[in-house]
């Protein structure tokens, strides 16, 4: 009998429902880097291997592929509870399955199928799980007392994250199922600062705004731009491009959206102080490029900082440019496209910049109508304000995965990744293409 | 070498007695930085912020170590 004969994939029941992903995979006595978290991959169209170990968060369970022995081995493990033959994971290589995309149906339609059978899928998981745990507690139910009988079932809450369309557009789900989600990596919003928000984390915060000292936001657009880079994986809301990155609230602009220069390198060189691996500027002016931003930008990114900043929203206008401070080499600036991926008419471009061979347009991400967080709820806005904190989330989860890169291999990975858009190549309008956080973690 | 952002070149040229915010960069050093007015950017290298007078900011300009002078400009949200 072959070995692909013999193996099949199993469900894991750990003993401890709250069993997170390193505690499985120490359990399982494989490396935490080959586990992934299952909800996030199978909110993905990927198709899973032989290989794919899933976790699956707050469930208590694994899914993996085992031999009769390793079946042996962990059912005599009493860290788990259960070991039983998966079923259900072979649905998602079906590509005749209904959810698929459908060229008959738009996009609307189709998230909200692809989100009903993720319930249904959920659904039927919860059904396993409970049948599970029944057998098991028929099996130790004359050994258990009351109390301990009911400790053994947890309670299980399971939820669905509404992925926004932009999210999906930048290929973040992707890099999440491989487990890149800006864990360890700071981020900086250098905005109206960040208001409390249940959809978001704030790690810390700071204002240079004179006479103002908390980072709280009452403008709303730090806010919005915060979210768009890590509002967190939940129940509720939104998810961010990179949901585990730490946010920081670096108040440089009032809470009227606006911002003397001084303020602004007063916030960057906090960022540049407190250990920052990626700022986020979603603000500017239609001007020529500034010796001081070029200047501190440079320190920053000899201090391993990713500067990302909002291209401008001037184009149309008699300053279609690359504005202030995106045109300071050293920056990624970027431009906004909408759903069909079509550059925004607002985006400034390269062309005709000054001086000659500052900074072009470098990516383009989703900047007409994004949906995010704003102090008390969510908010349609619009801008490259929005496309910014795309590029920055995606710089946050290269940073995870490569780890030693410096900024400008951050910035060269991301444009050497995108999505060619426009005339082929880098064009002064949609720069390298569209960010792809896939591609950019592989 | 102009070294003074041609609009704000001309805001000193016509009014010399106005101050105005500005931001300098150069390898000034910290006394020679106090002299002129200017503070040094906590965290940043050889950037410096003050507000100066159009007669001081075109006297400043001569000096071998100021690269640039910039207006303090106002920066909004995209």
């Amino acid at each position: 009998m072959t070995k692909k004969q013999t193996e099949k994939r199993y469900i894991i029941t750990f003993t401890d429902s709250t069993t997170d992903q390193n505690s499985a995979a120490e359990i399982l006595d494989i490396a935490q880097d080959t586990i992934q978290d299952g909800v996030s991959l199978l909110a993905t169209d990927a198709v899973l291997t032989p290989t794919d170990v899933l976790h699956f968060e707050g469930l208590g369970a694994a899914s993996l592929t085992l031999s009769a022995t390793d079946v042996d081995r962990y059912k005599n493990d009493k860290r788990v509870l259960a070991v039983e033959e998966d079923l259900e994971m072979h649905f998602l290589h079906d590509e005749s399955e209904p959810w698929q995309k459908n060229p008959f149906i738009d996009a609307s339609q189709q998230d909200l199928l692809a989100q009903s059978y993720q319930r249904g899928y959920q659904q039927g998981i919860s059904d396993f799980y409970q049948k599970i745990l029944a057998d098991a507690k028929t099996l130790h139910g004359s050994a258990a007392t009351s109390a301990s009988a009911t400790s053994l079932i947890p309670p299980i809450i399971f939820t669905s994250q509404p992925i926004p369309w932009n999210i999906n557009l930048v290929n973040a789900p992707q890099a999440w199922a491989r487990g890149y989600r800006g864990n360890g990596v700071k981020v900086a919003v250098l905005d109206t600062g960040i208001a409390a928000h249940a959809d978001l984390v704030i790690s810390g915060g700071v204002s240079f705004v004179p006479g103002v000292v908390s980072s709280n936001d009452g403008h709303g657009h730090g806010t919005h731009c915060a979210g768009v880079i890590g509002a967190r994986n939940n129940t509720i809301g939104v998810v961010g491009v990179a949901p585990m990155a730490s946010l920081y609230a670096v108040k440089v602009l009032s809470d009227a959206g606006s911002g003397q220069t001084s303020w602004i390198l007063a916030g960057m060189a906090w960022a540049r102080q407190n250990g920052m691996n990626v700022i986020s500027m979603s603000l500017g002016s239609p001007s020529c490029q500034s010796v001081a931003y070029t200047n501190a930008i440079a320190q920053l990114n000899a201090a391993g900082v990713t500067v990302v900043c909002a291209a401008g929203n001037s184009g149309g206008t008699t300053f279609p440019c690359v504005g202030s401070p995106a045109n300071s080499l050293g920056t990624i600036a970027v431009a906004a496209v909408d759903a069909n991926k079509v550059k925004a008419s607002f985006s400034s471009s390269g062309t005709t910049c000054c001086p000659p061979g500052a900074n072009p347009v470098s990516i383009s991400a989703p900047g007409v109508s994004i949906n995010s967080t704003v102090p008390g709820g969510y908010k349609l806005m619009s801008g490259t304000s929005m496309a910014c904190p795309h590029v920055a989330g995606a710089a946050a989860l290269v940073k995870q995965r490569f780890p030693t890169f410096t900024p400008a291999q951050i910035k060269a990975k991301l444009m050497a990744t995108a999505t060619d858009l426009g005339t082929p190549g880098n064009d002064p309008s949609y720069g390298a293409g569209l960010v792809n956080c896939n591609l950019a973690t592989l | 070498m102009n070294k003074i952002q041609n609009a704000l070149k001309d805001q000193c040229l016509a009014d010399l007695k106005k101050p105005f915010k500005i931001i300098v960069t150069g390898a000034i050093a910290p006394e020679q930085a106090a002299q002129m007015g200017l503070y040094a950017m906590a965290g940043l290298d050889n950037i410096y912020s003050g507000s100066l007078l159009g007669e001081d900011i075109l006297a400043i300009a001569g000096h071998e170590a100021v690269d640039s002078i910039e207006s303090d400009g106002e920066m909004g949200i995209l």
